[in-house]
């Protein structure tokens, strides 16, 4: 790989921070609480990378997403793509630098404007950003259908004519339509079928290698994440606790919360199924608006001593690949 | 004798654009205490299946063109209101996908987990109250006589689909009927709600009908799987049986499909194409145009759901007939 002197992206310490209305919200200037749907991630992916980033509904993972193609405004730190720091950037600048970042999103019957043709879809990005028209910009659609399996008889179609997983060649064929360097994929496949979902998968790993851009992953599916992501990040009400080579996170997972996460998934395998030992996880996700203090994950996790409820770990090296955010986790 | 026995049933659904036939020709039986896993993309006619049983699909669109579902001397099918009305959360009970929409948001919970008893004149108010309370507690709801006066906006969603748990239950039925019960929970709630359920059926002897797309749920909890594909029955085996040696190439490609949690790296094997839009088709094998293995007298073959070498085991792949030298492969 080679390594230019900045990562293709750089979150370091990104907070994402939702006011909530309370009932005097018209009275009070601040409002009343927050929902603290990120909360000092940090993260780099180098060009080329594969990143998953797994976690439970309301962990933070679409926020952060969404915050990395900036269609949320940090509330504090930064996030870098090629060194430059886009958490803050507005307007021109943050137009201009749209197009190397671009998303897929999970749900391709809400992402695709029903009234607009495949063509019209998958066009627009590039005569906006392009500039390009006519018979250049009609094969550069053409080719791009063709990259992503779609017939080019499709073309006039509208999005209601399409099945899910067709639907979502589609928005992928609009966001690789710019060369994005980085692709930020939202739970892409959570939508569609089983037999779909590998057509899907399929397609994005070759069109990674084959355009070199660098992914992120999001996904609460960790069979997915397993198959596709070199590096995950796992989260948890808005933090990371575990991040590491994909292997090592699932094969030998350091964190309690990563431990009851892949515990808790069923094997489609009955022998194996049936013959591992069965730990039923405590509780369920807290609010982030209210998270408990010190570890998020303390009041449902099997190991908690008492001092968890008061210090907050931060995410510590645990050998030359992984960092763990438990200070019980044995360190090399 | 067993439980409930379904022979021959077809649900056509008769829209503007033509038939659509959801259900076609589905026979299969659930024996006492057993619990059978349900498994099939969208649009399989899993759900469909079981809702015809129970009159809960709009007649018209849909139809029911034969078949007979017997339940103790009783044909679901043709009962009639009333009668099924007697039967509805008494006898057969069901649990859906969405605990949002199966409670009713303006009403208590307890009252809601009470109705099943008042409504079929069970007990009176009190006993009731009681039963309601204890059968809350079963399903993992603390301080249930408190909660049980809480409306349903005021659980989370783990704890509303252990109330609807303990609404289908609390009549003690003969059968449950889960429909996609844990999918739309994240998996540490997920892991919870099936360990309930898997309790709650052994302490109460019933039978359950468990319909999921998620062969790892299967593989966990269910007694015998049947896979359904474009309104047919493709396999049926018990569990273990069915996982180690699938006799129908849906069922292959389905398993091969999944991204194992276990390993990663090699490209998935799609299933190319779509399935089906029309449910059914007139002639042949459903999956016959997206079958790498298919014969070309697949296309309009009959291909019945037929009994192999190991009895339990039934697959309608015409092939897999021919090697274990059952039918012929009848041209219709």
């Amino acid at each position: 790989m080679n390594r230019h002197p900045h990562p293709l992206l750089h979150v370091e310490n990104l907070r994402v921070w939702f006011p909530v209305k309370g009932r005097l919200a018209l009275v009070r200037r601040v409002p009343a609480a927050y929902v603290q749907a990120v909360d000092g991630v940090s993260l780099t992916a180098h060009s080329g990378d594969i990143i998953g980033v797994v976690g439970e509904s309301g962990c933070g993972k679409s926020t952060l997403a969404r915050a990395i193609v900036r269609l949320e405004t940090p509330t504090a730190g930064s996030i870098s793509v090629s060194g430059r720091d886009i958490a803050a950037m507005s307007g021109k600048e943050l137009r201009r630098i749209r197009p190397l970042i671009q998303m897929i999103f999970q749900d391709p019957y809400a992402s695709l404007n029903p009234r607009m043709t495949v063509f019209d879809a998958v066009a627009e990005p590039i005569r906006v950003h392009r500039r390009m028209t006519g018979r250049a910009l009609s094969s550069e659609v053409f080719a791009l259908m063709d990259k992503v399996g779609l017939a080019s008889r499709f073309v006039r179609k509208y999005p209601h004519e399409f099945s899910g997983g067709q639907r979502q060649r589609i928005a992928i064929a609009r966001a690789l339509a710019l060369q994005p360097q980085l692709l930020v994929a939202d739970e892409p496949v959570s939508a569609l079928d089983v037999s779909v979902q590998a057509q899907i998968i399929n397609l994005l790993a070759a069109l990674q290698q084959e355009f070199d851009m660098t992914m992120i992953f999001i996904s609460h599916d960790l069979g997915v994440v397993r198959h596709i992501a070199r590096r995950v990040f796992v989260m948890y009400l808005g933090r990371i606790v575990e991040t590491g080579p994909a292997a090592e996170v699932f094969d030998a997972p350091a964190h309690p919360y990563t431990q009851t996460l892949l515990q808790a998934i069923p094997i489609p395998d009955p022998e194996q199924e049936r013959s591992r030992v069965h730990v039923v996880p405590k509780g369920e996700p807290p609010s982030p608006i209210n998270p408990p203090s010190g570890c998020r994950f303390h009041p449902r996790c099997p190991k908690a001593q008492p001092s968890c409820s008061l210090n907050d770990p931060a995410l510590e090296r645990l050998d030359e690949v992984r960092e763990v955010a438990c200070p019980f986790v044995r360190r090399v | 004798m067993p439980l409930l026995d379904v022979k021959d049933l077809r649900v056509w659904f008769h829209t503007r654009d033509g038939i659509v036939r959801a259900v076609d020709g589905v026979s299969f039986s659930l024996e006492r205490g057993e619990t059978l896993g349900v498994v099939g993309e969208s649009g399989c006619g899993k759900s469909v299946t079981f809702y015809s049983m129970l009159g809960l699909l709009p007649m018209p669109p849909a139809k029911i063109e034969s078949g007979t579902a017997m339940f103790k001397d009783v044909d679901l099918l043709t009962a009639g209101g009333a009668a099924l009305r007697a039967i509805r959360g008494r006898h057969i009970s069901m649990v859906f996908q969405d605990p949002m929409t199966a409670l009713n948001p303006y009403m208590r919970i307890g009252k809601q987990v009470m109705e099943p008893l008042l409504a079929h004149g069970l007990c009176n108010r009190n006993e009731a109250r009681r039963r309601a309370a204890a059968m809350l507690e079963a399903a993992g709801i603390q301080d249930a006589q408190e909660r049980m006066n809480a409306y349903p906006h005021a659980f989370s969603g783990g704890m509303r689909q252990r109330a609807v748990i303990a609404m289908a239950l609390v009549s003690q039925p003969d059968i449950l009927i889960a429909d996609e019960p844990t999918t739309a929970l994240d998996v540490t709630v997920q892991a919870q709600i099936l360990a309930l359920m898997a309790k709650l059926r052994d302490e109460l002897g019933m039978a359950m009908a468990l319909i999921t797309h998620d062969l790892g749920v299967i593989a966990g909890v269910c007694d015998r799987v049947m896979v359904m594909y474009a309104g047919r029955i493709l396999e049926e085996a018990p569990t273990a049986l069915l996982f180690r040696r699938p006799r129908h190439p849906y069922t292959r490609a389905l398993l091969e499909a999944l991204p194992g949690i276990q390993e990663a790296g090699k490209s998935l094997r799609a299933i190319p194409g779509l399935p089906p839009e029309q449910g059914a088709p007139e002639r042949g094998c459903p999956f016959a145009p997206r079958c790498d293995v298919a014969l070309p007298e697949c296309a309009d073959a009959v291909c019945p759901l037929m009994s192999l070498d190991e009895l339990a085991h039934r697959t309608a792949c015409i092939r897999e007939h021919r090697a274990a030298g059952v039918g012929g492969g009848v041209r219709s």
